[in-house]
Formats: C-alpha cells, structure tokens, sequence
C-alpha cells in the first residue's frame, strides 16, 4: 500500500514538472516560442515597426501603441528603448526592436533585429 | 614637475612638516642655525599634486606586446598602440603628460590627440620595474590597447583585431574595473589573456562615438548584435546607477559593447559594422 501511495505520488510529481516546463516562454521541453514583448502578445517585430514613424512619433505615442519598453537612459539625453522577446532557449532566437529616442524625445532611429539561429522565432 | 612626481613618496611628509607637524629640523641643529637664519636664501619647494596617480606596469604592458607580436598572425596588417580614455565626467585627457618612470630611468611618451600612444622597448625601464604614469588620479582614466588594421571603410572595425585588442589588453593588465562591477563582468579567469576566449566573456570594448548597433559580416553571414551587448549590457542592470561608478565605461556607457569573441563561427575577417547614434534618421 504504502508502495502504491508512493508511485502515485512520483507519477503526480512528474506530471506536474513536464507540465510546468511545456508553459510558453521556456523551459526545458517547451518549443523555442519566446514571449512577445509587446503590449499586444500578438503583434510580430516587423508589424510593431510599421506603426511609429521615424522623426515623428514621441515617447508617449509609442508607449501607447507598443506597450512599456525596456529603457536605458544616456547622460547624452539620448533613450534607447528595447523591446524584446523573452523567454528563448538561445537568446539569439530572440528578435527585437530597438527604438531610438532624441533629446528631444522624437523617435531618431529604428532597427529591427531578426531571429538568428535554430529554432528561431518568426517574431 | 616631472623630478616633483619622482618625489612624490616624500610628499606625505613633507607636507606634515610644512603643517609643523614634524620637527622641521633637530633641536641642535636649530639652536646653530638660529643666528645665520636670516641670511639663508629663500627656497621654493614644489611637488607634484597628483596623489594615488594611475598607474600601470611598464613590464605587464610589454608583456602584452610581446603577445601582439607572437599573434600577429590574427591581424596580419594590424598595428598596436595603446589608449587612454576618461572614466569620469569633467576629466581633461588633453595636455596629459604621459612618463615611464622607474627608479633612475624617465622617458616621456608622446600622445598623440587621439589619445594613443606607443610604449618605447626600453632594457632599463624593464629592469627597474618601471610604472607607465600619467599626471592623473586613479579612477579618472582607464586604458586600453588598440589593434587597427589600416585602410578600413569608415565606421567599421575587424574582428581579429578586436580580439587581439582584447589579448592584449588582458596580458598588459589594463582593465580597470573595481570589485563590485568584477564580479558581474569579469570572472575569475579573467586576468589573463584566456579570459577573451571563454564562452560568455564581457570585455568592453568602446566605440568611437556612441553606438545604437552593432553587425557582424562575415561573407554572405549578416547578424546584428543584441542588446545584451551593447552599453555594458545596461539593459539587464536593474541597479545601472548604482553599480555604473564600478565601471571603467562609466562615462563611456553609449559606446561600450562587447563581442563573441569566443565563437569560432565568425573568422578573424569578420567586419564589425557600427550604426551610431548621430547618424540620423537610418533604419534597418
């Protein structure tokens, strides 16, 4: 009995370890399907590219339309904002957009960085 | 001013003499001299401001030269000097001046206005175990050394070069990082030149002018960086503020990046293809 009582709770163990690693965004069995860093989970890299402007669209604008961005400030007044999808086995994987604020708060430069390698997201 | 940095061990106590903390003279030596004190000409005593200079290994950099030399295969066309660059804000590196200075032996280097300068293979400076010094506080400055190829399209570095600068640059101990930031960007492994070859490393390297991208190229291979690895992987820094004055890229932040050095799939040919910031208004 008591060896029955411990099978089934190895069973249930396992079963809720596999279930746990198969969640989107990672884990050890899961497919390479990294987390959209967007607002709006079903918007790609590319489709998040084509809705800020370049020399037109501001801070608020694109956090409206995108979602929160990661941000690293420079003394420069220069803001590089990052959106990238998380969660990837190879962070090469991962494609991102990269947005690039002026001083003066206008969007000065945009890159879309694609997914490279194996397994790479359509993102 | 340069005899002064020479001296500059003395300073310490010739400044507690000055202060009257030490006995400016033995007490005999007073009492004979009290009656022809008024006849000793004046004396003008100088010494060199610069307290705990920067300093770096005359025989650690050219160890790091030698490493150039055996590894010049990497940058067949390449040529190495080293760099000064700032680490805080407000620090004039112009009209710097630039010793190697041991015991008896004293060469002054010419900087160029790049900041770059060449270090002279000198049998006496090695023996006196002689300290490259410029007239500038620790922390102030870092150093690097710099491989470039000549002749290359603007804009654009080679990634043997780069690696080499790295090698080199570990051999001759010229990061500069303190504990804190260490332990985050550099292992312990990371004091030798092996430390550019391990999966993973994060040497710094810095730009020209601020960096938005970074590409690699490599035949018809094309692949940007990501932002882990640009501006000393800040994006990952939740304490960037706190943990930046640990950093020799402190007031360099928009032009660090670092490479795969260790990735065997990009050859020592590799373009590293910069997008900076001022460039306005490109895309990709």
């Amino acid at each position: 009995m008591q060896a029955i009582d411990r099978s089934v709770f190895a069973a249930l163990l396992a079963s809720l370890f596999l279930a746990g690693c198969a969640t989107r965004g990672g884990g050890w069995f899961a497919p390479d399907e990294p987390d959209s860093p967007f607002g709006d989970p079903e918007l790609t890299v590319p489709a998040a590219a084509l809705l800020v402007r370049l020399g037109e669209s501001r801070k608020d604008e694109v956090q409206g339309r995108l979602g929160k961005a990661e941000v690293v400030r420079f003394d420069s007044g220069y803001e590089a904002w990052v959106y990238r999808a998380r969660g990837a086995r190879d962070p090469r994987a991962a494609p991102e957009l990269v947005l690039l604020f002026d001083p003066g708060g206008v969007l000065a430069k945009m890159r879309t960085r694609p997914a490279y390698g194996v397994g790479a997201a359509a993102g | 001013m340069r005899a002064g940095r020479r001296w500059r061990g003395l300073a310490p106590l010739l400044a507690l003499a000055l202060a009257g903390v030490l006995p400016p003279w033995p007490a005999g030596a007073q009492q004979q001299g009290a009656g022809v004190h008024a006849a000793l000409p004046g004396v003008t005593i100088t010494y060199d401001p610069v307290k705990d200079p920067v300093e770096k290994s005359y025989r650690r950099m050219v160890r790091g030269m030698d490493l150039f030399e055996r590894e010049h295969a990497r940058s067949p066309h390449g040529q190495l000097r080293f760099k000064l660059l700032p680490r805080k804000r407000g620090v004039d590196l112009d009209r710097l001046e630039l010793l190697v200075l041991g015991s008896t032996v004293e060469i002054p280097l010419d900087v160029a206005p790049d900041r770059t300068f060449v270090l002279p293979r000198d049998a006496k400076a090695w023996t006196e175990d002689a300290k490259v010094t410029p007239d500038r506080k620790a922390l102030t400055m870092t150093w690097r050394a710099e491989v470039r190829t000549p002749g290359l399209p603007a804009g654009t570095r080679r990634l043997g070069d780069l690696r080499l600068e790295c090698r080199v640059g570990m051999e001759a101990g010229l990061y500069s990082n303190s504990p804190s930031f260490i332990t985050r960007i550099f292992s312990e492994l990371s004091t030798t030149p092996a430390y550019c070859g391990s999966e993973g490393n994060r040497y710094l390297f810095f730009a020209d002018r601020p960096i938005f991208g970074v590409t690699l190229e490599s035949g018809a291979r094309r692949e940007m960086l990501p932002a882990v690895r640009l501006w000393a992987g800040a994006i990952d820094e939740p304490h960037l503020e706190r943990e930046l004055p640990y950093c020799d890229c402190e007031v360099l932040l928009d032009r660090t990046f670092f490479l795969p050095l260790a990735d065997p799939g990009w050859p020592d040919d590799t373009r590293v293809v910069f997008d900076y910031m001022e460039d306005r208004h490109a895309s990709d």
